[in-house]
């Protein structure tokens, strides 16, 4: 079975989360040493560390079938180059290519133009690229989307089927992407899962928020059974408001910022009836249990005032294999995330000899 | 040696009580338990500064436990947590965050001019570009080579779906504006579902878009934007094994011999947006710039109509079995195979057992 205490401050592990805990952990994170280990020792250590960070929650089986010594790279390629040569150059002298331009020709006069000026790139870092078969799940992909706080929140967000992959609820949080899927989640539930919790009540009602409810609760009275769908779902009173609903400004005239003088507070509902605007003139004839005829959370004040979750800036970065638009809470899987020479595309707080170690570790009897 | 006890920065009663307050009821106050405290005691252990050392085990601060993690959030927690960076200036995790690179002349009082306050002035005095250079790129202190690539802005998506509205392909835009193919392709469908949303008077998040942008790096739109490499060619699986092959010295030994001893395609062909090595030759040869344009449009032509023969030949041969359309599923015929051994049912599938889900592959 998964683990369930995951943040454990006694032996700090990183894991992918924005939890307070696992940043602290993530902060004092220090790799272990290779010091009088032999090379299996190391190996195993590097395996331990690196599976607690990548899909702790995937049995050491699922992740082994998951496994494929073949690691994606790309070189970037110089078209310009390319149109001068044939590539035979490479190839020139004695099979190894011709030198390149001595340290001490570099950026002088009359050798700008060689094609040979180009310095050495960097290693591609393939080992890096271990764990790029978890990049391709789904809960994975909504992590890193910014869309969860969490792997094992996406994950929850998936096996409740609040994913939709090509706008199909897909509830196996296992799913392997594709390259061109697109995902999407319900901005709200992301709004909520990545901001900071809200924790203020719906307290006072501003007047056109009062004359929105009035409206909403007519409507809702005069159908037969809507009422009652009414209470379980925000949707109608948002729906009568729909006006409010483009208008930004609008939003939060009739959300709960009101000024103090209109308006009543929580403890007398009643008083909604009497209440008289004080520009319009205008009665208000709320019934006593206007109260439940109002959301939960009210939905247009997460839109407006939307704050991120603590330390969400610490990972705030989006992977170039995805597409996101947070507007909409959708994003494309463009294509398999790949190494080039100076970085490679999965996140990872672990460094190239310690990915190699566990890299190798998966590569026995294979 | 039993552990010592060591002075606490925790909200105990001791803090909140301030230390002039003198009242007989002190001790009852207090919780009995309480071992940060000195209270008067009238014990026969008077002059002994250590406490009973079973009062003493039960409240060790260790760093790395919870006591710990609580002064590292008070110390660090207020560093670490920004929730809205100016200036596109991201912070990620370090164990010593840079300083903002700030002029000090300009923050003194003189200099600073009427109506602007002081936090204005003391944002104007950073040198916000060499801030986001210093600022670090990698979200991992223990790993630095894996670095965060900036996104594209929303009026750099914006500017992606008006070329496409222009009837510009999406290679063209690609090549325009030095993003992927496979990106340009994304932005332009979800721009798609955006415009829809917004046609429909669906609210949009944009207010969360914002804040999460101000907290990355976002390439700008600018006439030519370098936002990354779009001659990204994917390191083919048979170029990782070695190949010994003889050549005559003499003979030259270009990408394409290469390419054929391998057996896969030459780099020229399989290079995302290998038309470009084209317009770079064109663009040697001196050819001129209306010359350019013409050849390329008549390459886009050919290949939208290759395009288009293609999928034609496809739905062709799907469509070329019998259909067969029930309520719940459309059956295509086709010819089978029956004769040979094991091939007249096909082999039943595993995901058909109990226990074990089945897992889509593709959605289409």
């Amino acid at each position: 079975m998964a683990r369930t205490k995951i943040f454990a401050l006694k032996r700090p592990y990183p894991r992918q989360s924005w939890n307070k805990q696992a940043v602290y952990n993530l902060f004092r994170y220090r790799q272990p040493t290779t010091n009088r280990r032999t090379f299996y020792q190391q190996k195993f250590r590097a395996k331990q560390e690196t599976r607690r960070f990548h899909g702790e929650y995937l049995t050491e089986r699922k992740w082994n079938s998951m496994f494929r010594h073949t690691l994606r790279g790309v070189v970037r390629m110089n078209p310009k180059e390319m149109a001068m040569g044939d590539g035979s150059a490479v190839v020139a002298g004695r099979g190894t290519g011709m030198d390149l331009l001595p340290t001490r020709f570099m950026g002088k006069e009359g050798y700008e133009e060689s094609v040979f000026t180009h310095v050495r790139n960097a290693a591609i870092p393939f080992s890096q690229m271990t764990f790029a078969p978890l990049e391709r799940r789904l809960d994975t992909a909504v992590y890193r989307a910014l869309f969860a706080s969490s792997v094992r929140q996406a994950r929850m967000m998936c096996l409740h089927g609040k994913v939709l992959v090509n706008g199909v609820k897909m509830p196996h949080a296992g799913y392997m992407l594709n390259p061109g899927d697109m995902f999407s989640i319900d901005p709200l539930l992301v709004m909520r899962a990545i901001g900071d919790p809200q924790r203020a009540t719906f307290k006072q009602l501003s007047t056109q928020a009062k004359s929105d409810l009035q409206k909403a609760i007519e409507e809702a009275q005069s159908k037969t059974k809507s009422s009652t769908f009414l209470k379980s779902s925000n949707k109608k009173v948002i729906a009568a408001n729909a006006d409010a609903e483009v208008d930004t400004e609008t939003f939060t005239a009739a959300g709960v910022k009101s000024t103090s003088a209109e308006g009543e507070t929580e403890g007398e509902p009643a008083k909604a009836e009497e209440e008289e605007s004080t520009g319009g003139k205008k009665k208000f004839h709320l019934p006593s249990d206007w109260r439940s005829y109002l959301p939960k959370h009210p939905r247009w004040k997460i839109y407006d005032q939307w704050q991120p979750k603590r330390f969400m800036n610490l990972f705030a970065f989006v992977p170039r294999y995805l597409e996101v638009n947070h507007n909409i809470c959708h994003a494309v899987y463009l294509r398999h995330p790949v190494a080039r020479s100076g970085g490679a595309e999965v996140p990872n707080p672990f460094n190239d000899e310690m990915m190699q170690l566990a890299y190798t570790w998966y590569l026995r009897r294979r | 040696m039993p552990p010592r006890l060591r002075p606490s920065n925790l909200p105990s009663a001791s803090n909140v009580i301030p230390q002039s307050f003198s009242s007989p009821l002190l001790p009852f106050l207090l919780p009995s338990y309480h071992i940060y405290t000195q209270t008067p005691s009238s014990s026969s252990r008077n002059f002994s500064t250590s406490k009973p050392s079973y009062r003493r085990a039960r409240f060790e601060k260790t760093p790395g436990t919870r006591n710990g993690f609580i002064d590292w959030m008070k110390k660090y927690g207020p560093k670490l947590n920004v929730p809205s960076p100016l200036n596109n200036v991201p912070v990620y995790l370090t164990r010593d965050p840079p300083k903002l690179p700030t002029d000090k002349q300009a923050l003194k009082p003189k200099q600073r001019k009427n109506g602007i306050s002081r936090k204005q002035a003391q944002r104007d005095a950073v040198d916000w570009e060499a801030a986001a250079k210093r600022s670090t790129i990698s979200p991992f202190p223990t790993n630095p080579s894996f670095k965060a690539h900036p996104v594209i802005s929303t009026e750099f998506r914006e500017q992606i779906y008006l070329r496409m509205k222009a009837d510009r392909s999406v290679r063209r835009i690609s090549a325009e504006l030095n993003c992927e193919l496979e990106r340009v392709a994304a932005v332009i469908r979800l721009k798609e579902i955006e415009n829809r949303w917004i046609a429909e008077n669906r609210p949009l998040c944009t207010e969360m878009q914002k804040r999460v942008h101000a907290m990355m790096r976002v390439t700008q739109y600018t006439p030519f934007p370098q936002h990354e490499s779009i001659t990204d060619l994917r390191i083919h699986s048979a170029t990782n094994n070695q190949l010994f092959l003889a050549v005559p010295e003499s003979m030259p030994f270009n990408r394409k011999d290469a390419a054929d001893a391998l057996g896969i395609l030459p780099a020229d062909v399989r290079m995302p947006h290998s038309e470009l090595i084209e317009v770079e030759r064109m663009k040697e040869a001196g050819v001129e710039v209306q010359e350019m344009i013409k050849v390329e449009t008549e390459r886009e032509q050919r290949e939208a109509e290759e395009a288009k023969a293609k999928r034609e030949r496809r739905e062709k041969r799907l469509g070329a079995g019998k259909v067969v359309e029930t309520e719940r599923f459309r059956f295509r015929l086709k010819p089978a195979n029956a004769a040979a051994v094991g091939h007249r049912y096909g082999v039943p599938a595993e995901d058909r057992k109990r226990g074990i889900n089945k897992i889509p592959t593709r959605v289409v």
